[in-house]
């Protein structure tokens, strides 16, 4: 009896196992692609910026930076000193000038792991969207390979991807005439212009203005390790004020929120709609052979157990991944899960219902 | 010894009574041809006979190798068809994806017979009827041999029972007569067969007693 059904149902059970293994192939690529495309978006902000920012009040005590930076160093974080400040300043771009508020941040080239002072050195543009080491910095590098040199540290952290703008201005600051060239970032999604120099010379520059702030720069691209390090410092350090980039750039972190709920939607969508494509191709293949499932119950062969034990089968997966489904969105989609499960599996029953009652007539 | 003992058979269709038959009884061994124009019952009143439509009027009773058919469950109706019930269609109903011999097998195997005894015995069968394309599929075979194939079907595990309907329906006059001298031939004194035809040719050719459907005028109705 065995051998008769598997002869008549052999080509339809290949047939749904192919389609069943394509429709599972598109779900996990699409979701697979999602998901990357999620990480590439949040990588491409997150390298443009700083992973955690510690700012500490002015006059901080000197033994305090230091706790700082050895707690850092402890913890393997990569690092860099800064000072930042927002000026009006008149910018000359080719034939155009531009006068305006920019942020304007140094960046200490002291890092860590090894730190090696390379006093003068600025950050340097290979160039429209490269940094890269300069010779004296490549030289240091190849007489001690412990060396973490100023612009390759900048090149492998947070300036690795290509901004939206970069390029090479010459500065007037504090009416003074610089003769000095900087990278310029114009963060996509800051709307604001950020210069970077080599901080000791934004000092100078500053000639001892006030109004600037102090900190470290962190390089943590992991979020669970940036989290634990936030964590960390806030339990051992009072008197610093550490935040995250998504803190700071609030509209990135809301288009990342947004496209996860997205994602997770899109997710869900797609595996309802495999999972329903699988059974219906299913079942239709049982209708197919419905004239021959006929002849053979005529002949005296009873149907019911296969028919039972496929429609068990078709509800069972079915009302299974919908409730999987269910528990692992349950925190997004509360609402319209609880319309949609329900729909879905009445419409399930009754159609396997009217499916075995139309079968054999 | 009577086979089939219809009682009482009252079915309705929207309504509307279609078949009312009572007292008839047909012997073991016999041929019986049930005779009537398309739409009469004729179909209805052989797939009631066949356990396979159950849907009559309460008060009806059939009694087949004496028992009563509608009291029988499902599966118990499944089971006393494969056990006692040979079945031949006008359009032969063979499986499609099988082939002759497997076709012809299923009512053997489903008896219990190990697959290939049923193929021993069924080669023989058709060796028999002329058919020796044993492996090709129902498609491959013209109406005639698809005919044949079907008897043998119906015919190989001895049914006390065959159940023919408008077996020649579908095929020229030459074929017709192959398949009555086959049905005649290979048909055992024990088993009864009850064919379903509108064919007068099939009537006179091989029937022991005629059950014609006429025209009621009164009830309108077609009547036994």
């Amino acid at each position: 009896m065995k051998y008769i059904i598997f002869k008549l149902l052999k080509k339809s059970f290949l047939i749904v196992f192919f389609i069943t293994f394509f429709v599972f192939f598109i779900i996990v690529f699409l979701s697979f692609s999602i998901i990357k495309y999620h990480n590439y978006l949040e990588n491409s902000f997150s390298n443009k910026q700083n992973h955690i920012t510690i700012t500490y009040i002015k006059n901080q005590n000197k033994d305090d930076i230091y706790k700082i930076q050895k707690l850092l160093q402890d913890n393997l974080v990569s690092y860099n000193t800064f000072s930042q400040t927002i000026q009006t300043i008149t910018l000359k771009r080719g034939a155009f000038y531009y006068r305006g508020r920019v942020k304007i941040v140094g960046l200490g080239v002291d890092v860590y792991p090894i730190t090696y002072n390379f006093n003068n050195l600025d950050i340097r543009l290979d160039d429209m969207y490269n940094i890269r080491p300069s010779g004296i910095e490549l030289f240091e590098e190849f007489r001690n390979s412990n060396v973490e040199v100023f612009n390759k540290t900048l090149h492998k952290s947070f300036f690795n991807n290509a901004p939206s703008t970069l390029t090479t201005y010459k500065l007037n600051i504090n009416d003074k005439k610089v003769d000095i060239n900087f990278g310029a970032i114009v963060d996509d999604m800051k709307d604001e212009l950020i210069l970077f120099m080599n901080i000791k010379k934004l000092n100078k520059l500053l000639n001892h203005n006030p109004n600037y702030i102090d900190g470290f720069y962190l390089n943590i691209k992991n979020p669970l390790e940036s989290y634990k390090i936030k964590q960390i410092l806030l339990k051992n350090f009072n008197n610093i004020y550490v935040s995250t980039w998504q803190e700071e750039n609030p509209k990135q972190n809301h288009i990342l929120l947004v496209f996860s709920k997205i994602t997770r939607l899109i997710q869900f969508i797609i595996a309802v709609l495999g999972i329903s494509v699988i059974i219906v191709i299913f079942m239709n293949q049982f209708i197919k052979k419905q004239p021959q499932l006929r002849i053979l119950n005529i002949l005296g062969m009873n149907l019911n157990l296969y028919i039972n034990m496929v429609l068990a089968f078709i509800i069972f997966s079915a009302e299974l991944l919908v409730v999987l489904l269910f528990f692992k969105f349950l925190d997004l989609y509360v609402v319209i899960y609880f319309l949609v499960i329900p729909l879905f599996v009445i419409l399930i029953n009754n159609y396997v219902l009217s499916f075995k009652q139309n079968l054999l007539r | 010894m009577n086979v089939i003992s219809i009682k009482r058979l009252k079915k309705f269709y929207n309504n509307k009574l279609i078949l009312d038959i009572e007292n008839l009884n047909i012997k073991q061994g016999e041929i019986v041809v049930i005779l009537g124009k398309s739409g009469c019952g004729k179909s209805t009143l052989l797939n009631v006979l066949a356990t396979i439509d159950s849907d009559v009027s309460q008060d009806s009773k059939i009694e087949i190798l004496g028992k009563d058919i509608f009291s029988l469950t499902e599966k118990e109706k499944t089971e006393f068809r494969r056990e006692n019930m040979g079945f031949i269609f006008q359009f032969h109903e063979l499986i499609p994806e099988f082939n002759v011999i497997e076709n012809c097998t299923i009512p053997l195997i489903l008896k219990g017979y190990s697959k290939t005894k049923a193929e021993a015995i069924v080669k023989e069968k058709l060796k028999e009827v002329d058919i020796f394309d044993f492996y090709k599929k129902p498609n491959e075979l013209s109406g005639g041999q698809q005919q044949r194939v079907s008897i043998i079907r119906a015919i190989l595990h001895s049914p006390k029972i065959i159940f023919a309907d408008e077996p020649t329906g579908n095929l020229d006059p030459q074929t017709t007569k192959q398949v009555i001298e086959l049905l005649k031939k290979h048909k055992s004194k024990e088993t009864t067969l009850i064919i379903v035809t509108h064919d007068n040719f099939v009537k006179s050719a091989i029937g022991d007693r005629i059950f014609e459907f006429k025209y009621n005028k009164e009830r309108g109705i077609y009547l036994i």
